[in-house]
């Protein structure tokens, strides 16, 4: 619990610097990002080379955990269908095309801003950057309680770059294999779901 | 692309972990924790100088986080149902061998 309250203070931290321009947000920022993201995945890689009981417990991985990133498109989907029944200015596949975001909030909202203009783009980008930062923040907590798939499914198209780091910390080293498989099948799903509701 | 070279650093820190393996390296877990607080710090940076999210949330945060919290509800629910079915299969194998 202290860890994720350091992470959100280092991101609010993040927000007020930038947001009253201490330090103004530049590619070199967006650059620098990307270098530690690759910093990032070395140093998680030798957390998992070194341990070889890692390596055993990823052959005896269960096969069925396969089914996770469709787990996860289609949950999401429901919770979105149920929840446009209520928002009544909003169509079913307008929130269908805002949740199949997945947490990929750059591409999706690039995509609807194209097809349904920028408001319904600007509540993707909003919707999916909360995704991930849920993902991020209440990892620890959701495996607590709805076991070791649950951040990994909240982390949606993220879980192969932004949130391994967290998912390896909380689910443990053997579910690395199945966070990255999950997120690189959600991540290439996330344009063709986007434009299909889009489309609609 | 960007995805690939990611890969290719995790793949490089595997291999160079596996080299070093079974030895004691307390100061990695301490690394990491560090590029995830520059990570969050520098995300943060992303939200805080992104002048149409900033207006956008006053005037579309509600509706964005209900459909954020819908969303994750319904992914919660359905990976906590694989999980348990899951668990089940495993346990049945445990106790019939």
């Amino acid at each position: 619990m202290k860890g994720s309250l350091t992470i959100v203070g280092f991101f609010i931290l993040g927000i007020i610097v930038s947001h009253y321009r201490l330090v103004p947000y530049t590619n070199m920022c967006s650059d620098l990002s990307f270098y530690a993201l690759c910093g990032l995945m070395f140093f998680v890689g030798i957390s998992i080379g070194s341990d070889t009981t890692t390596l055993k417990n990823f052959r005896q991985l269960n096969i069925r955990y396969t089914l996770l990133p469709l787990m996860t498109i289609l949950g999401t989907l429901a919770g979105c269908i149920i929840v446009s029944l209520f928002l009544s200015n909003r169509s079913v596949s307008e929130c269908c095309a805002v949740g199949s975001g997945l947490g990929y909030y750059s591409l999706s909202s690039v995509i609807i801003t194209e097809y349904h203009g920028a408001e319904l783009g600007t509540i993707a980008l909003l919707c999916n950057i909360m995704r991930e930062i849920v993902a991020l923040l209440c990892a620890p907590l959701l495996v607590k309680h709805f076991g070791r798939l649950s951040p990994i499914s909240v982390g949606g198209a993220t879980t192969m770059d932004t949130t391994l780091p967290i998912i390896t910390q909380s689910c443990g080293k053997d579910f690395v294999v199945v966070s990255i498989f999950h997120g690189c099948l959600t991540d290439f799903s996330v344009p063709f779901l986007v434009t299909l509701f889009c489309s609609l | 692309m960007l995805i690939i070279t990611i890969i290719l650093f995790m793949a490089t820190g595997i291999f160079a972990g596996y080299l070093i393996r079974n030895k004691n390296i307390g100061i990695v877990s301490r690394i990491v924790t560090g590029f995830i607080w520059l990570l969050l710090f520098l995300l943060g940076m992303e939200v805080g100088g992104n002048e149409r999210l900033i207006k956008g949330l006053y005037v579309f945060g509600l509706e964005a986080l209900i459909l954020m919290i819908a969303g994750v509800t319904g992914s919660i629910l359905a990976s906590w149902a694989l999980w348990r079915y899951i668990s089940k299969n495993e346990q049945k194998k445990n106790n019939q061998s």
